[in-house]
């Protein structure tokens, strides 16, 4: 098999694998919430309900695909797109696989944040183009609270590649295989999930999507196809931030008797669960106490956990 | 009751790890989702639903259009017209509830003088059109006496109908001669 | 103004109350039964108890009737007294125990005066487990419903039906708690005032009859101020309606036309609204068959393409009509111009008509209130049927008669009930009637003199003179006015004179003509040399107005277009080309003008079928589209109502009889409905459409005064609510429009006992004009023909108007035609009594036949056939008129 052709091969399969898991993960979302409240959830279409989300989709794709008459046409177009490819496109250089990710990138880690980073884009220029007040007011949210927490983020990160020593994915899995960061590097792991949490705007961090004061934020405008992508863009990235975490403090596909990928599904899941578990639990945040959090708790802790790991990477390189 | 305004500053950690406990701890409980239609709650016998015009125990209509439910009626969705046939006894010509907009208040089945509009538990009354939730009166009239098994308007009012004459009511005494002269 | 203590507050009540009328009058809950402003007081019912205390020292005090006590200086009363509210709470107990569960099934409930009182005196519960008495009803007529059972033993259907209206045939039997109240045996009320026994009944005895076919409670009725179409003398109505059609029609109080009372024809002649037969789509009846195929915008595009034809080459003229409103007819003369325009008044009447508005307008006399004629002592009636002309009329004499002990005196063809309490009663022939006159008025100049009744009239400190228009004969209204002429003279003071006239408004009608357009004869004439070729009739059957129907049928047949307006199918629209359907009273707005010269406005009550509108709007559309638009700019009833006041000053005001469009109270328009109107939500209805005047038909609150449009208020709910809407008992309402007075020589509102002459008046306006030279026909008197007897109808209560009759009830108590003859000439004819005949009717100038029974009557002159006036059989009679009479064949 010639390089390309195991390019696209592992660009196929990983593109099958997360779109057919994003859309079961709505169900299993909608499944896990209802058990966390005492409900059943969707149990009708399929064998435990597990077909609805075909339905919704199939709904969802047949509906009139409409542009609002007082909306900016090309932006509205182009926002929902751009979530999906930069979501998409941050899931090349993740490793599930032993051998590593699709494209095996030094500035793997950094390709990672930056495409959050664009992401921010799709919210602010669909809040925009959508010209209507919830939307706008659902973007500015977004946009403040993502540039908020991508600092904390990114911090919690650098620690991780200063013990280290590479922006590559693979090398950080492969330097785990001893012991996974998160025993070493646990608030940057405390740090990492929270600020992941907001990136990903879910509860209880949903203030741009908050329902019971602005509709539904930045995406209220938005129908059929174009309500979809966003749709899929949310759950790709709860999948993409539990892969990153994964990646970086659970050592990725490491673990004893079963396949790489295996494990990597597995960890990925128990941080799917967790985020679906914050959401049944944890009401959604003050605005104010939103920002507070973010700059006067995560950023210090970040911050002074980069600083003390620094030191004492120093203080190991000196000694060694 | 001593209320709390100073916690230590863990208290906002161990509160969030607890609240995640307890919400864990409640996916191993029995979900009360009741499986409708396979399925049904269990309806109290006063439960107020649909609304039903019943008939006495002789089965004869018991509404007498008095038009009291209609104007005790919050949301103005009863509408009927008396009217009486040749004997005299008083009946609905035609009677109308809409149920779009009714809100089951009961207030309709409190002001009836005669019984004969009461609220049942059947709420499955969807429709696909508005219109079809006007109910008239042959949607509205049941066959049996509803709740209040013996009650009979026309046994306690003085008014004559087919039937009963004056003075056969319930507590009556006989029509007065008035060409009596006895002291 | 005394001053008296109740509940040890100072109130100022006027001279001459008692404790009752001084609480209502300062609006105080004290409940009452037997008590009627109209009646006064006999302190039967105990429910008025107060405690009333001899001195401010007086601190034990003694329970008294508040109607029965003097409401004097310094009178010390409480009505929020223990002993007094319990006593009270134990008079409605004790009426309670024999009173039926009936409640919902009454027509009284939710209007009921005796459920107010249970409330205002808290008794809420039962204690009596005993058994009720019961009582057999009667059949009463097709008017009024009886439900003995429900009877408190108040007294006041008798009061009012005997003492108060001179009824005969309602009473009160049996002894001691069997106490009865109704008929020696059943069958119809006979006094024409029956219906009042509703109202004045403060529960469910009497209840209306129509009303009980189509049942609806005081709540849910669409009301609004009506007047009373039925008659001249415009009584103020207040017409209930509900999902499209005309419920009833109650009493509206007006302190200065009908009081508290509507006549039976008033109260029950609505039903003619609700009838099958009315017109309500645009039809062309002359086309064969075809009638509904024919769409409405057709017809009205034909109708208008003829009359823009002929308005341009002036071959066009217009009939308006005295049962239309002021509006509709100034819209018809607008379209014609004046000197095409013809009021539509048979021209006897209208010669009648307008000598008497001539000369009342000239100041000759004073025109009296129905208010002001019971205070008259001496009342000469002259060739008028009061009873069956104008049946409040008639009530007002005998209030007249039972309270100041008037003197009535009648010459006429017939007495009607008048004739049971009158001093003197006459009969005669309409020229025989006009000589009596005559001799009286000739009586009153030679001082007295020998005639008894001129005697009367001259001694007089009030006297009236009152004729009516149904012999349709000048000289009786000449006579009429020489009496009232020597009277001035004799007197030096305005007398007073009345005239009944046959419709709503006449008055108003002729008043708006002026004397310039055409009369009937001249409109037939000019369609025979064919001087007209399109006709417009509004709300008029021209058969009703014209003796000889063969040659109307044929001039109206030679028309190039008849467009009809009416609300009937009657004999004209039936020959009309095009006939477009108009509104009723209650279903438009207008100004009428009654007997008495009194303008009053009438307010839309429900909204009529699809296509029908009123005659006004019809016209002003006509006008419209024929291209003069400027002519007819109008886009609310007050716009045409103003336009008439601009042109007729004798209507100036008319538009202040109204609240003005826009008019709101509280910031909302008056509601024609009151807020617990039910039923709103009932069906998915779509948005009603705008309303044009200040009444809309949901939302708004009562008004408080100016119109009540149902008196109402906490705790009052029935028809007694209205003492709560006045300035003081029996007064004027607060904020009262009681209508504005033509001919008011004495300027408005209260008028006392005549006073002296203005000199600027000259008597010689009283004299005719040489344009209505006055003609009687029955004063020329044929050769000896022994066959030949003076024709002449009697008005009808029930049967002789045209609209009142078409509704079941009434029809139902209207007598079968007769022909009335004196026994003689009965034995001459050779027919008998009670039978029905074909008669043959041959007059000089055209003959007819009639279907009829005959009815021997000892007190007719021996020259005089009398048959009903405006029946279906004999709407041909315009005036007496000698007519040889044939009995062709007897009915089996």
């Amino acid at each position: 098999m010639s390089a390309h052709a195991e390019l696209l091969t592992r660009m196929a399969v990983t593109l099958v694998v997360l779109l057919v898991a994003a859309p079961m993960l709505v169900w299993v979302e909608r499944r896990l919430l209802a058990r966390f409240q005492l409900r059943l959830g969707p149990n009708r279409v399929g064998p435990f309900g597990i077909l609805q989300t075909v339905a919704d989709a199939l709904k969802l794709l047949t509906k009139e695909d409409w542009v609002p008459p007082f909306a900016d046409p090309v932006p509205y177009v182009v926002a929902p797109m751009i979530l999906g490819i930069t979501v998409l496109g941050a899931f090349a250089v993740v490793p599930f696989t032993a051998s590593g990710a699709i494209v095996d990138l030094d500035v793997g880690l950094l390709f990672f944040l930056a495409m959050s980073s664009v992401g921010v884009y799709s919210v602010m220029l669909a809040g925009v183009a959508s010209n209507s007040k919830y939307a706008m007011l659902g973007a500015v949210r977004a946009a403040a609270q993502m540039i908020s927490y991508e600092l904390a983020m990114g911090l919690s990160l650098a620690s991780i590649v200063l013990i280290a020593g590479s922006f590559n994915l693979h090398d950080i899995v492969v330097a785990q295989q001893g012991l996974p960061y998160v025993v070493i590097q646990p608030f940057a792991f405390v740090v990492f999930v929270i600020a992941g949490l907001a990136e990903l705007k879910r509860a209880p961090f949903d203030l741009p999507e908050a329902e019971n004061e602005i509709v539904a934020g930045f995406h209220t405008e938005y129908s059929s196809m174009k309500f979809a992508l966003f749709f899929l863009g949310e759950y790709l990235g709860m999948i993409l931030i539990g892969a990153i975490a994964t990646t970086v403090f659970l050592g990725g596909g490491n673990g004893p008797f079963l396949p790489a990928p295996v494990w990597f599904a597995i960890k990925v899941g128990l941080f799917i669960y967790l985020f679906i578990w914050a959401r049944a639990t944890l009401p959604r945040f003050r605005y104010d106490h939103l920002m507070a959090f973010g700059w006067k708790v995560l950023l210090p802790v970040a911050l002074l956990n980069l600083m003390v790991t620094g030191a004492l990477v120093v203080a190991r390189t000196a000694g060694s | 009751m001593k209320v709390r305004t100073h916690y230590p500053p863990w208290a906002a950690v161990t509160g969030l790890l607890r609240a995640m406990w307890i919400i864990f701890k409640y996916q191993f409980r029995r979900p009360v989702t009741i499986q409708y239609p396979e399925q049904r709650a269990p309806v109290a016998p006063r439960n107020r639903g649909r609304i039903v015009l019943t008939r006495d125990p002789d089965g004869e209509e018991r509404c007498v259009g008095c038009y009291l439910c209609a104007v005790v009626c919050p949301v103005d969705c009863i509408a009927l017209q008396a009217t009486e046939d040749e004997h005299g006894r008083r009946y609905p010509e035609w009677f109308q509830i809409n149920f779009s907009r009714c809100i089951y208040c009961g207030f309709c089945e409190e002001a009836c003088p005669t019984y004969a509009i009461q609220l049942t538990p059947d709420y499955e009354m969807g429709e696909h059109q508005r219109s079809h939730l006007i109910y008239h009166k042959d949607d509205l009239l049941i066959d049996g006496p509803g709740k209040r098994h013996q009650y009979n308007f026309y046994r306690h009012a003085g008014v004559e109908i087919g039937g009963k004459d004056k003075g056969e009511a319930i507590a009556e005494e006989p029509a007065v001669d008035i060409r009596d002269l006895l002291p | 103004m005394p001053t008296i203590l109740i509940d040890g507050n100072p109130y100022e009540v006027a001279e001459g109350r008692n404790v009752l009328q001084a609480a209502l009058d300062h609006k105080l809950d004290l409940p009452y039964f037997c008590w009627h402003p109209a009646m006064g007081s006999v302190g039967a019912c105990r429910l008025c108890a107060v405690k009333h205390y001899r001195d401010e020292n007086d601190e034990h005090g003694r329970l008294a009737m508040g109607c029965m006590t003097p409401a004097t200086e310094g009178t010390r009363v409480a009505i929020d007294e223990p002993e007094a509210a319990q006593f009270r709470r134990s008079v409605i107990e004790w009426l309670m125990i024999n009173h039926p569960h009936d409640c919902p099934v009454c027509d009284e409930g939710g209007e009921c005066h005796l459920q107010d009182m249970t409330v205002m005196t808290g008794h809420a519960h039962r204690r009596y487990r005993g058994r009720k008495r019961t009582y057999r009803n009667q059949y009463l007529g097709p008017l009024i419903h009886h439900e003995m059972n429900r009877c408190i033993q108040c007294y006041r259907c008798v009061r009012f039906y005997v003492d108060h209206s001179g009824g005969h045939d309602l009473g009160v039997f049996a002894s001691r708690d069997r106490v009865y109240f109704g008929r020696v045996e059943e069958g119809a009320l006979e006094s024409p005032f029956s219906g009042n026994l509703v109202e004045v009944c403060p529960t469910g005895v009497f209840t209306d009859k129509t009303y009980r076919r189509h049942y609806a409670r005081k709540w849910d009725l669409q009301s609004a101020p009506s007047i009373c179409g039925h008659c001249g003398l415009g009584c103020n109505t207040l017409v209930g309606a509900r999902y499209g059609s005309v419920r009833r029609v109650a009493n509206r109080y007006n302190s200065e036309v009908n009081g508290y009372w509507l006549c039976d024809r008033g109260r029950f002649g609505y039903e003619h609204v609700n009838a099958d037969d009315r017109l309500l789509k645009p039809q062309t009846p002359r086309r064969d068959g075809d009638e509904l195929s024919v769409s409405a915008g057709r017809v009205w595009d034909e109708a208008i393409a003829a009359i823009r034809v002929t308005a341009a080459t002036g071959k066009l003229a217009a009939v308006g009509s005295p049962r239309a409103s002021l509006e509709s007819n100034f819209a018809l003369l607008t379209l014609v111009g004046a000197e095409r325009f013809c009021t539509g008044i048979a021209e006897p009447e209208r010669r009648l008509v307008g000598r008497f508005a001539h000369a009342a307008r000239a100041g000759a006399f004073h025109v009296p209130t129905l208010q002001e004629i019971e205070g008259c002592d001496v009342i000469l009636v002259l060739g008028a049927d009061l009873t069956h002309e104008a049946p409040l009329l008639d009530l007002a004499l005998f209030r007249a008669h039972a309270a100041a002990g008037a003197a009535i005196h009648l010459v006429g063809l017939r007495a009607g009930r008048v004739g049971e309490f009158a001093a003197s009663f006459e009969s005669g022939d309409p020229g025989s009637i006009a000589t009596r006159g005559r001799a009286v008025a000739a009586g009153l100049r030679a001082d007295g003199g020998e005639d008894p009744v001129a005697a009367v009239l001259a001694a007089a400190h009030c006297p009236l003179v009152i004729t009516g228009t149904q012999h349709r004969d000048a000289e009786v209204l000449e006579a009429s006015l020489a009496i009232v002429e020597a009277l001035r003279a004799r007197n030096g003071t305005h007398p007073w004179f009345a005239m009944s006239v046959s419709e709503a408004n006449t008055l108003g009608v002729e008043l708006l003509d002026d004397r310039r357009g055409m009369s009937l004869a001249s409109v037939i004439d000019a369609i025979e040399v064919g001087d007209i070729s399109v006709l417009v009739v509004a709300e008029n059957d021209l058969f009703e107005r014209c003796e000889d129907h063969r040659r109307l049928a044929d001039a109206l047949q030679r028309l190039d277009a008849l467009v009809v307006l009416d609300h009937m199918v009657t004999a004209t629209s039936s020959l009309a080309t095009h006939a477009f359907p108009a509104a009723t009273i209650p279903e438009s707005s207008g100004t009428l003008v009654n007997s008495e010269g009194r303008i009053q406005r009438f307010c839309q009550v429900l909204r009529p079928a699809e296509d029908v509108v009123p005659s006004w709007s019809a016209t002003r559309d006509i006008i419209a589209a024929i291209g003069r638009a400027e002519d007819a700019d109008w886009q609310h009833l007050e716009d045409v109502t103003a336009a008439i006041e601009a042109s007729h000053p004798a209507f100036d005001g008319a538009t202040k009889l109204a609240p003005a469009l826009g008019f709101q109270l509280e910031h909302q328009p008056i509601s024609r409905v009151g807020h617990r109107y039910s039923g709103r939500n009932a069906t998915i209805r779509p948005d009603a459409p705008d309303e044009p005047d200040a009444l809309t038909e949901v939302g708004g609150l009562g008004p408080d005064g100016a119109l009540p449009v149902a008196p109402r208020t906490p705790g009052w709910n029935s028809n007694e609510a209205i003492n709560r809407f006045r300035i003081e008992v029996d007064g004027p309402l607060r904020g009262d429009n009681p209508g504005l007075r033509i001919f008011a020589t004495n300027g408005n509102g209260a008028h006392p006992a005549p006073s002296p002459l203005d000199p600027g008046r000259s008597p010689a306006a009283a004299t005719p004009s040489a344009l209505d030279t006055p003609r009687s026909t029955a004063a020329a008197t044929p050769s000896g023909d022994d066959d030949t007897v003076l024709v002449c109808a009697a008005a009808e209560i029930f049967g002789s108007e045209s609209m009142s009759r078409r509704g079941p009830a009434l029809a139902e108590l209207a007598p079968d035609t007769y022909l009335r003859l004196h026994p003689k000439r009965a034995e001459r004819l050779g027919v008998v009594e009670g039978r029905a005949y074909r008669l043959r009717l041959i007059g000089e100038t055209f003959e007819t036949s009639l279907e009829a029974v005959v009815k021997v009557d000892d007190e007719l002159p021996d020259n005089v056939a009398v048959i009903p006036a405006g029946y279906a059989e004999t709407r041909w009679w315009q005036q007496p008129t000698w007519m040889r009479l044939e009995s062709v064949e007897v009915e089996p």
